[in-house]
């Protein structure tokens, strides 16, 4: 029985054991000599056929493994194949970048696999110690990858302020696991949100759910808990940036979602006014000093701010509605995310570097296919209609004002008519102005392949978004 | 008569402790690794407390892998503390300003 469970337990987990074991093999071949030119194709081939394998393995049904510890159902499964798809198409992007940077080594690709497992294992996680291993094998080789670059000044500085500002996030969320662990008497999440069923919230239940969403804030950046992500943007290798803008973000979603599904602790008034008020802080915080930035990566890194207060209004606003809405918002903004970081490296791999927005200039003399694949993704980011960015900040409005948030409703959208102006400024220097650095070369047809995936997703979700939305409502279910 | 609301009041004091000794530093990078291990050691004394008043192992267990991962969590921060040191020749963290919008 025990044998037959373990069995079952370590089928249904095939991919993450399969990437887990690539990654040493990664690891070794990238001191063997002959060998190693082969690391990227090896990684890039171990991602596809673990994406196979995430395919291969899908069932309808809920499944439990290890003694309940890992959980397997459609939005694990769905949210898993979006991480591995993401990843692809930063590793695949990136390889010119990393070669002239002269980053290319077996130590770097297997870090970041282990990052992704880490991902993979929050996603999946219904058990506090299996969680909490997630978050730490996905941060520590985040950590080491930021701080790879040894010869730069700010790579160092990224790395220990992501490194302090992140454990901290990891002991609040510990903090608060505790408390939970003395309620409840439980490490089980399933247990952990269904205890309010039979049970009166007490404030220390509370209290835990507010340590724990501090972390989530952190590891979100949304507004007061931010100060580490621009930095990190501007500090860390551009690749690993596209890393830590995107994938952490879909894994904390999902715990997020674990945490509040089927709890009612959402209609307490003071925890669900508390993720009301982050969100709308962060919303303004964002726009105001996006305003104000010169370098790029930083005023990426402030409208990834006040995105994130986008996905806090939308967590807030699944009292009523279940977690689609918040679920819809966060996919779209790493797609987007992950678009306008990968053109960004992409354009940066021929020895001169992209820093400034000033350095746009006249892109679209140089190449009219990235500037129009760069201004969609600007675009959906800023929430203009045509792109799936639209469609989504619709969503999150539609459902505050059913929840007679008018006024909030309305201060959001100003905010993020003012945050109109500094997208638009890109688009302008990169259509209307001349003088692009002659040193740049722009061309590659794989590339540009790679490259246009996303914007043309963006674009033809917009088309039918009724589609992808009942999808993920179905799931989430 | 010591009970269980006083060792949780202790355990809630350190990690305000730590919590303080992060952001008041300005000295020395090394003094955030130790209140770094400060935090995670007063998170395991909740644990404790709590498993030993409620007769149930699995909390106890929690901390032997949070105690293994704080190991590897400030193996890591020394590694980059030496590569910083070794670029900038100091530990100072007012020096920790190159980044800047």
């Amino acid at each position: 029985m025990t044998f037959n469970n373990a069995f079952l337990s370590l089928s249904n987990f095939i991919p993450e054991i399969f990437l887990f074991s690539m990654a040493m093999v990664v690891l070794l071949i990238g001191i063997t000599n002959p060998l190693k030119k082969y690391v990227v194709s090896l990684t890039i081939g171990s991602t596809l056929i673990a994406l196979f394998l995430c395919f291969w393995g899908y069932t309808e049904e809920t499944v439990f493994m290890f003694n309940t510890s890992l959980i397997k159902d459609n939005a694990t499964e769905f949210f898993k194949i979006l991480c591995y798809g993401i990843f692809l198409i930063q590793i695949i992007v990136s390889q010119k970048y990393l070669k002239n940077k002269n980053l290319i080594s077996g130590e770097f690709y297997s870090l970041l696999i282990f990052a992704l497992i880490g991902c993979l294992i929050i996603i999946s996680s219904n058990n506090l110690i299996v969680l909490f291993l997630g978050i730490e094998l996905s941060s520590l080789s985040l950590y080491s990858l930021i701080a790879l670059n040894r010869t730069s000044l700010i790579s160092g500085e990224a790395a220990i302020k992501y490194f302090v500002l992140s454990i901290i996030a990891s002991a609040l969320i510990l903090f608060g696991f505790s408390y939970l662990y003395g309620i409840t008497n439980s490490l089980v999440i399933n247990e952990i949100s269904t205890y309010l069923l039979s049970n009166e919230i007490s404030n220390l239940y509370l209290f835990s759910y507010i340590l724990i969403f501090i972390g989530v804030a952190f590891k979100f950046a949304v507004a007061p808990f931010h100060m580490w992500l621009p930095d990190v943007y501007e500090g860390a290798p551009l690749p690993i940036t596209n890393f830590i803008a995107s994938i952490p973000k879909i894994a904390f979603f999902v715990f997020a979602y674990r945490f509040l599904n089927d709890n009612q602790i959402l209609f307490e008034d003071n925890f669900s006014k508390f993720i009301l008020y982050l969100g709308i802080f962060s919303i303004f915080i964002g726009n105001m000093y996006a305003l104000a930035q010169k370098k790029i990566m930083r005023m990426l890194a402030y409208s990834g701010v006040a995105n994130s207060g986008f996905i806090f209004l939308a967590i807030f606003t699944s009292i009523d509605f279940n977690f689609s809405v918040a679920a819809f918002y966060v996919i779209t903004y790493t797609i987007t995310t992950v678009s306008a970081i990968s053109i960004i490296t992409f354009i940066s791999s021929n020895k001169f570097d992209l820093v400034y927005i000033k350095d746009f200039k006249g892109l679209s003399s140089k190449s009219g296919l990235v500037s129009i694949l760069f201004m969609i993704t600007l675009l959906s980011t800023a929430g203009i209609p045509l792109t799936i960015g639209f469609y989504a900040k619709y969503l999150v409005l539609d459902a505050l004002v059913n929840q007679n948030m008018i006024i909030i409703a309305v201060i959001v959208v100003l905010f993020t008519v003012i945050g109109l102006y500094y997208y638009l400024r890109v688009i302008w220097f990169m259509f209307f102005e001349t003088g692009f650095n002659s040193l740049i070369k722009v061309n590659g047809i794989y590339y540009l392949a790679v490259l246009s995936i996303i914007p043309f997703s963006i674009i033809a979700i917009f088309l039918f978004p009724e589609f992808a939305f009942n999808y993920l409502f179905s799931i989430l279910a | 008569m010591i009970t269980m609301t006083h060792y949780l009041v202790f355990s809630a004091l350190l990690f305000c402790i730590s919590v303080a000794g992060i952001f008041i530093n300005r000295k020395n990078i090394l003094l955030l690794l130790m209140s770094i291990e400060l935090m995670l050691l007063s998170v395991n004394t909740n644990f404790i407390i709590f498993s030993h008043y409620s007769n149930d192992i699995t909390g106890q267990v929690f901390v032997f892998f949070i105690l293994a991962v704080a190991a590897a969590e400030s193996a890591i921060g020394l590694a980059i503390i030496v590569s910083l040191f070794r670029a900038r020749n100091s530990l100072e963290i007012n020096l920790i300003n190159k980044l800047k919008g």
